[in-house]
C-alpha cells in the first residue's frame, strides 16, 4: 500500500465514522397499488400533477371491464414509514366506485402530507365526443409557473383524455407564460370560426434541456397520459399513448395551420446543430391497437419505430412540410390491411382495444430534431424562439359502425 | 467566527511578547522553504444526516510551496510569517438522501430534494500568509501554531448527480428519475469566497542538516461559500493536512 492509498483509505474511514444517523423519510406517496385477486389494471400514473379543482393528487385506477368493483380488493403501499388515513368511511363502505374517495398520506417524519383523490373505475364507456374542439383546458401549477392541459367537455362532464409534455417542459424553467410552453390554447378568435384552438410549437429547452441532452421540445398533444417521472431519463417512456375505444376508428379529420420554423436543428449530445436547407414538418398519427396483460399503452419507442409493434392493428397519418396560413382541412383513413389483424368483436366490446391520436409540430421531435427561430430576448441576448408552429382545431374521429 | 480569529491572533502575539524578553545567542532571523501536498477536504461539519455514505474520496495531488521567515526572540520562541502557494481540493462520490439542491441556468432554476448519488469536485488555488508562533523542542523538533489568511487565485466547485431522483421543490413535488447515463450537473465556483481565514498548527522534524519533514493542519473558519449563496444548504469548511519536506535556508 503506497502512501496515497493509505491516506485515501484513512480519510475514507474517518469520514465513514462521521456519518450521522439516518433521518426519517419526508416523502408521502402512494408508491404502489396491488390487487390480490389478480386484476391487471391500466398503467397507473402515481405521480400525476395536483388537480387544483379537487385540491388533491389524482390517482386513477382503471380496472378491466368484467371485474366487479364492489368486491375488488386493493392494497395500497405507501412510502416506508408513512401513514395513510381515509377521509370519511374510506373504501370499505363504498358502493359506487365511480365516486372519488380521498385519503391523506403523512410522511414518516410527520412534516409532509399529500392528499389523494382516488378514482377506481372501469374504462370510460363514453365514446369520444363527436368533435374535439380544444375549447377547454385546466391550468396546472408547476413551481412558480403555470401550464395548460386540454380536456373535453361532454354535456357538462369533463373527460381528461388529452396529455402533453408540458409537465416535462415546466422543469426546464423556460415556460414563463402559458404561451411559451410547447402546447397551449390560443386566444379566442384564433381558432376556426372564431373559437379557440390548440397551438403546438417547437421550443428550445434552454440550459437544463441541454444538460439532459434534450435540447428541444416539439409541441405535442395526444390521447393518453404523460408520466413526468421519466422526463430526465428515457423521455420516450413519458408518453403513454392510447385511450380505450369500443369502436373501430376509420377516418380522422380536422383543421390545421402550419408554419415550419426558420432554422432546422439536429441534436448532438444536447447541443443544437444547424442543418441548412432542411425543412421541418408536422404530423398527426392515429393508431389502433390491442392491449393485453403486459402492454396497456404504446410509448415513444413504438412511435419512433413508426408504430411497428405486434399489438398495432391499424395506423394512419397526415403530415406536411408546407407553410399553410389559412385554416385547411386534413383527412386520412386508417390502414387495417397492411397489418392484417383480425378484430375480435368481443374484445372490442370489452374495452381491450385502444386508440391513440398523436399531434406533433416536429416530425422528429422524439429525437429532438426540429426547427426553431433565432431572436433576441428581452435583455437583448441572442436566444432561440419557438419555431415550427402547428395549430389544430375541430378534430373528428369517424368510427365504423360495429 | 471573528471572535476565534481575534483570539488566535492575540494568543500568538502575547506568546511572542513574553518570550521576547529571554536572551539568545542563536541567529535572530531564520528562513525556510517547504514543499508538500495538501490532503483533506472541504466539508460540512458535522457531516449532515443527508449524506448516507461516502463511496469514494480522492484528495488528489494538491501541491504546496512555501517560504517562511522567523524572528526568534529567545532560543526557543519565535514569531514566523510566510507566503505559501497552495492547492486545496478533493473529489468525493457520496450517496445522499433528501439532499436539497438547486441547479441554476440563467434565470431558470430547478430545485428540490435529491436522493441518489452526488459526485463533487472541489479545486482551489490560494496565496496564503501563515502567521505563527514557533516553539523549538530539543534540537530537531519545532512546533507552530497560529493563523492563516488566504486569497483565492482560482476556484472550481462542480459536480453532478446521477442514479437517483429529484423531488421537485419539496418532498411532495414531481418525482424526476435519473437512471443510466442521465445526470444533472452543477458548477458553483463563482460563489466561492475569495478571502479565507483559519487556524494552523503543526510540527517540523529536522532529519539531517537543514533538511526535514513537516506536517501542518489547517482548519478553515470561514464558510467556503459566499454568505448569500444558499444553494449548498450547509456551511462547508476547508480542513487540510499539509505534509512535505522542509529545508532551512
Amino acid at each position: 500500500m503506497n502512501v496515497k492509498s493509505f491516506i485515501v483509505s484513512l480519510s475514507c474511514a474517518m469520514l465513514v465514522g462521521c456519518i450521522a444517523e439516518e433521518a426519517q423519510n419526508t416523502e408521502c406517496d402512494i408508491v404502489e397499488v396491488t390487487f390480490p385477486q389478480g386484476v391487471k389494471p391500466d398503467a397507473i400514473n402515481y405521480f400525476a400533477p395536483i388537480d387544483t379543482t379537487l385540491n388533491a393528487y389524482p390517482l386513477k385506477i382503471v380496472v378491466p371491464n368484467g371485474w366487479d368493483l364492489k368486491t375488488l380488493v386493493i392494497v395500497y403501499k405507501v412510502t416506508h414509514g408513512a401513514v395513510m388515513t381515509w377521509e370519511g368511511s374510506g373504501p370499505e363502505n363504498l358502493v359506487d366506485y365511480n365516486d372519488t374517495i380521498f385519503a391523506t398520506v403523512t410522511s414518516q417524519d410527520r412534516n409532509w402530507q399529500k392528499r389523494y383523490a382516488i378514482m377506481v373505475s372501469h374504462p370510460s364507456k363514453r365514446s369520444l365526443p363527436p368533435m374535439l374542439s380544444f375549447e377547454d383546458c385546466s391550468i396546472i401549477p408547476s413551481g412558480n409557473n403555470l401550464y395548460q392541459q386540454f380536456y373535453e367537455n361532454v354535456e357538462g362532464e369533463r373527460m381528461d383524455i388529452w396529455a402533453s409534455g408540458n409537465a416535462g417542459f415546466a422543469m426546464t424553467g423556460q415556460g414563463k407564460t402559458l404561451d411559451s410552453y410547447p402546447t397551449y390554447q390560443s386566444e379566442e378568435g384564433e381558432g376556426i370560426n372564431g373559437s379557440r384552438c390548440a397551438v403546438l410549437q417547437t421550443c428550445s429547452t434552454g440550459g437544463f434541456g441541454k444538460m439532459g441532452k434534450k435540447p428541444m421540445a416539439a409541441g405535442n398533444m395526444f390521447l393518453g397520459v404523460f408520466d413526468v417521472t421519466q422526463a430526465m431519463n428515457d423521455a420516450l417512456l413519458t408518453t403513454h399513448f392510447g385511450i380505450t375505444t369500443y369502436q373501430k376508428p376509420k377516418t380522422v379529420k380536422g383543421w390545421f395551420k402550419y408554419k415550419p420554423g426558420e432554422t432546422f436543428f439536429r441534436n448532438d449530445n444536447g447541443n443544437l446543430v444547424e442543418v441548412p436547407g432542411r425543412v421541418d414538418s408536422c404530423t398527426v398519427h392515429c393508431v389502433f391497437f390491442k392491449t393485453d396483460d403486459e402492454l396497456k399503452y404504446l410509448d415513444g419507442h413504438q412511435a419512433g419505430d413508426g408504430y411497428v409493434d405486434s399489438h398495432v392493428v391499424a395506423h394512419g397519418m397526415f403530415g406536411t412540410a408546407d407553410t399553410v396560413e389559412e385554416w385547411t382541412e386534413f383527412s386520412f383513413d386508417l390502414d387495417y390491411e397492411s397489418y392484417g389483424a383480425e378484430i375480435n368483436a368481443i374484445d372490442l366490446k370489452n374495452g381491450i382495444y385502444k386508440m391513440a391520436l398523436v399531434f406533433s409540430s416536429s416530425k422528429y421531435g422524439d429525437i429532438y430534431e426540429g426547427a426553431l427561430n433565432r431572436g433576441v430576448n428581452d435583455k437583448g441576448k441572442e436566444t432561440f424562439l419557438p419555431g415550427s408552429t402547428f395549430m389544430v382545431d375541430d378534430v373528428e374521429v369517424i368510427f365504423n359502425e360495429q | 467566527m471573528k471572535k476565534y480569529f481575534v483570539a488566535a491572533l492575540l494568543a500568538v502575539l502575547s506568546i511572542a511578547a513574553v518570550e521576547a524578553q529571554e536572551k539568545s545567542a542563536l541567529p535572530v532571523w531564520t528562513f525556510d522553504a517547504k514543499a508538500g501536498f495538501n490532503f483533506g477536504g472541504t466539508s460540512p461539519l458535522p457531516i449532515p444526516a443527508e449524506i448516507r455514505e461516502i463511496r469514494s474520496f480522492d484528495p488528489g495531488m494538491q501541491l504546496t510551496l512555501a517560504l517562511n521567515a522567523t524572528r526568534w526572540f529567545t532560543a526557543k520562541w519565535g514569531l514566523g510569517a510566510g507566503v505559501k502557494f497552495e492547492n486545496k481540493g478533493m473529489e468525493t462520490d457520496a450517496r445522499v438522501k433528501n439532499y436539497y439542491m438547486e441547479v441554476v441556468d440563467g434565470d431558470a432554476k430547478m430545485s428540490g430534494n435529491w436522493t441518489g448519488l452526488d459526485y463533487t469536485s472541489c479545486q482551489q488555488q490560494f496565496f496564503t500568509v501563515p502567521i505563527v508562533s514557533r516553539w523549538r523542542v530539543g534540537s530537531r523538533f519545532d512546533f507552530n501554531a497560529g493563523i492563516q489568511l488566504s486569497l483565492q487565485i482560482k476556484g472550481d466547485f462542480s459536480g453532478y448527480v446521477s442514479e437517483g431522483y429529484l423531488r421537485e421543490g419539496d418532498p411532495t413535488g414531481n418525482k424526476i428519475v435519473f437512471a443510466g447515463n442521465s445526470t444533472a450537473t452543477y458548477s458553483f465556483g463563482e460563489h466561492l469566497n475569495k478571502f479565507m481565514f483559519g487556524l494552523q498548527g503543526g510540527l517540523n522534524y529536522r532529519i539531517w542538516r537543514g533538511f526535514g519533514v513537516f506536517g501542518d493542519l489547517s482548519w478553515g473558519l470561514r464558510d467556503a461559500f459566499e454568505k448569500d449563496f444558499d444553494t449548498v444548504a450547509f456551511a462547508m469548511y476547508p480542513i487540510y493536512f499539509n505534509l512535505g519536506v522542509s529545508y532551512a535556508l
